[in-house]
């Protein structure tokens, strides 16, 4: 662990800034925690709470799932500390009118990479710097050039399987669901009032934990989420059977990328891909 | 009966079962006019009707495959002529991506058609039913979801 | 007004009109060449002279060019006036000898002899030199494109340096003047002078840019084909606007989009033929004498390009054997349409009865598949063909159509008598499929109406709702909705505006109720739903407290904008929305029955 002085200085005098002059009712950021293997998220409502923010290398959680929450939003204007994988998923909030953009104030913090190895999403990050945040603390960090082979690599892998040996595999994956929707629950993009797995008239997906259910479960929330997705990882992340849920969430994004030239949450403007169509789209295998 | 022959494991004794969901204006008249035509096509194919194929929900072909279909279709009208202006439109860009999903998860591509046939094509609506049937009778009975169903899940 | 009398007639014109004016108000004929009234006059060619007896100076002027004025007493046809016409006639027909208007114009004035010496060769053509065409022009088309070039004997009507140059329009404004039929614009033209086709007459004769689209169009006024008319092309002529006695002319009309709000459409937009020319044997395009049904009906009209005389169009003689070939490309399963076109039969058996009465002695003969006179009196009337006009019937179809000298030779089966038949025509008339009109397709799709693969369109129900279509207040009349004949699309017309009279004549609209529903209690309100309805029917409603808070901002369907058709509910992850008619349960009812 090593807490990166250059950020976190800044980040804790903006955030006092922000809350002594009142510009934001609460700072979202992360905190310090000696024993915890990640650095927790802080809500600092009180400029001398500000101290205790901090940026280093164990800040994996995407806070911006906390900006679709209710009782957070309660408290008034929002300010939240970003990274440039969580300001994709900002953009897509925006975009699907969760929060305004006048409502939250984004601090951005460029970001070499979390996690020591660095995590696998960090590794083909193309958004270390992030852009159109309202303050951004610290200096800008070199951003490598990164393919599209090295962006969707973690679903080449699968994808190379024949079909039988990926049935084996994600069935025997898939079987482990307890159904404890813990990946829901991290998703900033999974905001739903209510999820589709509680709306019991007509019973869509069954609830208990076997394998036919788990399967429509993670098809609808695989489904959901392709075109919006920002490939945060967090699911993945928060899952307690090590499903590899990021694979599936990286083999939608790549085919959104590939048949309609779409990479979510890099801007707040663009069209969702199932919300728009062009009358040329690809055809193939349509009988 | 039918319950009891999909869930033997004879196959002499199986029929395959195809769920067809079809939009109002194209697919379905065009399977109407099949009828009135006397175009013959086999009966292995269950038809339910929807305004526009822009109305299906991925869930409606999982939960097909749960009961225990051994193919499912989705039929619209042809690009461009959909009652609805653009719902086929939409239709296209979510059900191939929900093919891809299949397939990357191993549920066989095979098992789920996609298709165009307009008010017109009471010819190809026969012929297309024929193709496919004959097509699921050589995959034989959708086991990957049948077995699931074996597996120790009380119905 | 000016006063003033000719021949002894009092007449009255504007102030600036000429004697001509005045002499054609008085019904006095008075010969011109050189005058046309869209150019300005030059008093060139002195064939129009008058004689001013009194109040004026006394004397010979040319009356196109002399403005009438109050108190002239004018003389058309004095010995003075007539004495100088013969000299100028006998002039022009010195300089023109061969000019059969000139001719014409000189045994009407009794002339016979000339005294001078006729020219022949160079300087001897039909040319006036009246410069009717040089004016024109210059001063109408604005070109420029003609001049007169040399001095004394060596003046002809010439381009500058006598180069072809594409100053020259090829609009042919000079030959259409020109009053001796002398000048040919192709002599000057870098390109090739192409008269307009008359759309209307399948291309058999030429238009003017300014025309009429056809006899009894309605309205029954000229339109201006701006591509082709010179004041477009040049900003010069104007000579219609000129001309016009009402001024109705304007040439800064433009097309314009009329936009209405209408409770209904009826498509009407009928049918076209099939080009025949893509069956390679039967000859058409490469024999004139081959023509369509559309075209024969065309050259046997009293309007159309030949005023009803009917003869062939590679020698101009009547033709005194024809044969109609049926079914061109009906009823055809491989490269063609395998529908029956269902008029030929009746209007082939027509065309064979106007057939004789042009050519009393010309014989008719017909190959047909079978004879559909499935109608009112319709079987009566194909027999009467044949007894009555001896038009000899064949049951079998043609194999080739070539020329032998200047016969067509048909060569066909007869499958009754089971022999192969030759036949040497004279002219060939063949009845291609009917096809819908180009362009149906678009428009098909913007009334979301569909349509079979020969792009008809489709009815709601082939046999109970034959007139409606499947989108409400869209109905079909006529041969777009497949062949039919005139009593049939009459019948189906008047069906139409019944149907949609019915459908307006209400002030409340019933509607189907199966439109899309919000369930407002677990709407995101996302609007995803919003980006995928075709209708703009979903916006958004703002859901608030008794005491006016904004709680949440949800979607809102308008029922009089949903059709209906679902893709919101299809893409509302919260299926926060539902189809009446098509609700997730009743759809999940569905698949599950299926299974039982």
């Amino acid at each position: 662990m090593s807490t990166n002085t250059a950020i976190t200085e800044p980040l804790q005098r903006a955030a006092a800034e922000l809350l002594s002059e009142g510009k934001v009712a609460v700072v979202i950021g992360y905190g310090m925690d000696g024993d915890s293997s990640f650095s927790p998220p802080l809500f600092a409502r009180e400029p001398q709470e500000a101290e205790r923010l901090v940026f280093d290398d164990r800040c994996f959680g995407n806070l911006s799932v906390y900006l679709s929450k209710d009782h957070i939003r309660r408290m008034g204007k929002i300010g939240i500390v970003v990274k440039g994988c969580d300001l994709r998923a900002v953009n897509v909030l925006l975009r699907e009118h969760v929060v305004k953009r006048e409502d939250v104030v984004l601090i951005g913090v460029p970001c070499a990479g979390q996690g020591d190895p660095l995590l696998g999403k960090c590794s083909v990050c193309e958004q270390r710097n992030p852009q159109g945040c309202d303050i951004v603390v610290g200096d800008p960090v070199e951003q490598p050039q990164i393919d599209a082979a090295q962006r969707y690599s973690e679903a080449a892998d699968i994808d190379a399987k024949s079909i039988e040996e990926r049935w084996e595999f994600w069935s025997g994956q898939l079987s482990k669901c307890i159904r404890c929707y813990a990946c829901r629950n991290v998703c900033p993009l999974c905001y739903c009032k209510r999820c589709i797995t509680e709306k019991t008239v007509p019973q869509w997906i069954e609830t208990s934990a076997h394998l036919r259910g788990n399967i429509a479960w993670n098809v609808a929330r695989a489904f959901h989420l392709t075109g919006r997705c920002v490939n945060c990882g967090e699911c993945e992340r928060a899952c307690p059977m090590d499903i590899p849920l990021g694979a599936i969430n990286q083999k939608m994004a790549q085919l959104m990328d590939e048949r309609y030239d779409f990479q979510s949450g890099l801007s707040s403007e663009d069209k969702a891909p199932f919300t728009t169509f062009n009358v040329d789209d690809p055809e193939t295998g349509i009988l | 009966m039918i319950q009891q022959a999909s869930d033997s494991t004879d196959n002499s004794k199986w029929q395959p079962r195809i769920v067809a969901f079809l939009c109002n204006w194209c697919s379905y008249a065009g399977a109407d006019l099949a009828g009135m035509s006397r175009f013959a096509y086999p009966a292995a194919i269950k038809i339910v009707r929807l305004p526009c194929s822009g109305r299906v929900d991925p869930m409606f072909i999982i939960k097909s495959f749960e009961q225990g279909a051994d193919l499912v279709l989705v039929s619209g009208c042809h690009p461009g002529d959909c009652h609805y202006t653009s719902g086929n439109y939409h239709a296209r860009r979510k059900l191939l991506a929900f093919r891809e999903l299949m397939t990357f998860l191993g549920i066989d591509p095979r098992r789920f058609k996609i298709s165009w046939v307009s008010a017109a094509e009471g010819a190809k609506w026969s012929s297309l039913v024929k193709e496919i049937t004959a097509e699921v009778i050589a995959l034989g009975p959708f086991e990957n979801y049948s077995k699931l169903r074996a597996g120790g899940i009380a119905e | 007004m000016i006063k003033l009398t000719i021949d002894g007639q009092q007449v009255e014109v504007e102030p600036g009109r000429t004697i001509l004016d005045a002499a054609k108000l008085a019904g006095r004929e008075i010969p011109t060449l050189c005058h046309h009234p869209a150019v300005p006059p030059a008093g060139a060619c002195r064939i129009c002279v008058v004689e001013i007896v009194a109040g004026g100076r006394p004397g010979l002027v040319p009356s196109c060019a002399y403005p009438a004025q109050d108190g002239m007493e004018i003389q058309t046809c004095s010995e003075r006036v007539l004495q100088s016409r013969r000299m100028t006639l006998q002039l022009l027909l010195a300089r023109s000898p061969g000019s059969e208007v000139i001719q014409e114009m000189a045994a009407e004035h009794g002339i016979k002899e000339i005294p001078f010496p006729k020219q022949t060769g160079e300087s001897g053509d039909d040319c006036i030199m009246c410069g009717l065409c040089v004016r024109l022009c210059q001063q109408i088309v604005g070109a420029s494109a003609i001049c007169f070039d040399g001095r004394g004997p060596d003046r002809k009507v010439s381009t500058p340096y006598a180069d072809r140059s594409d100053v020259c329009l090829g609009c042919g404004a000079c030959a259409f003047v020109c009053p001796t039929g002398a000048i040919d614009p192709a002599e000057y033209c870098p390109n090739p002078i192409e008269k307009i086709p008359n759309e209307f007459n399948c291309g058999l004769d030429s238009r003017t840019p300014i025309h009429l689209p056809f006899p009894q169009a309605v309205p029954n006024k000229p339109l201006i084909d701006r591509e082709n008319c010179i004041r477009f092309k040049t900003g010069g002529c104007g000579a219609c606007a000129d001309i016009c006695p009402a001024g109705a002319i304007n040439y800064d009309m433009t097309d314009e989009f009329v936009e209405e709000d209408v409770g209904a459409i009826i498509v009407a937009t009928g049918y076209e033929i099939m080009d025949p020319s893509v069956y390679e044997e039967y000859g058409y395009g490469r024999y004139p004498d081959v023509v369509t049904s559309l075209e024969f009906e065309r050259m046997v009209s009293a309007s159309g390009p030949s005023n009803g005389e009917l003869t062939r169009l590679s020698n101009g003689k009547p033709p005194k054997s024809i044969v109609f070939l049926q079914c061109i490309g009906s009823r055809r399963e491989k490269n063609g349409k395998p529908y029956c076109s269902k008029i030929c039969c009746m209007y082939t058996a027509k065309h064979t009865i106007l057939y004789k009465h042009k050519v009393h002695d010309g014989q008719a003969f017909v190959f047909f598949m079978d004879v559909r006179a499935g109608g009112k009196n319709y079987d009566q009337f194909v027999r009467r063909v044949v007894k009555e006009k001896q038009a000899t019937y064949l049951r079998g179809r043609v194999s080739k159509v070539y020329a032998r000298g200047d016969k067509l030779m048909v060569r066909g089966a007869d499958t009754l008598s089971g022999t192969q038949i030759e036949i040497a025509a004279e002219m060939v008339v063949l009845a291609p499929a009917l096809v819908p009109s180009s362009g149906i397709r678009d428009l098909s799709q913007k009334l979301r109406v569909g349509y079979d693969e020969h792009g008809f369109l489709l009815e709601a129900h082939p046999k109970l709702r034959p007139v409606d279509t499947n989108t409400a207040g869209v109905f079909l009349a006529g041969a777009c909705h497949s062949p039919k004949d005139i009593p049939e699309s009459v019948a189906q017309a008047g069906a139409a505006a019944s149907k949609a009279l019915g459908l307006i004549c209400h002030t409340r609209l019933s509607r189907e109720p199966t439109i899309g529903i919000v369930d407002e209690s677990s709407c995101n309100g996302c609007f995803e739903c919003e980006g995928v309805c075709a209708y703009g029917a979903i916006g958004p409603r703002e859901l608030t407290d008794k005491k006016g808070n904004l709680l949440a901002t949800v979607a809102f369907i308008n029922e009089g904008l949903c059709q209906g058709c679902g893709a919101c509910a299809a893409t509302c992850r919260s299926k926060s929305i539902e189809v009446q008619g098509y609700r997730d349960d009743q759809l999940f009812a569905a698949i599950n029955a299926i299974h039982r």
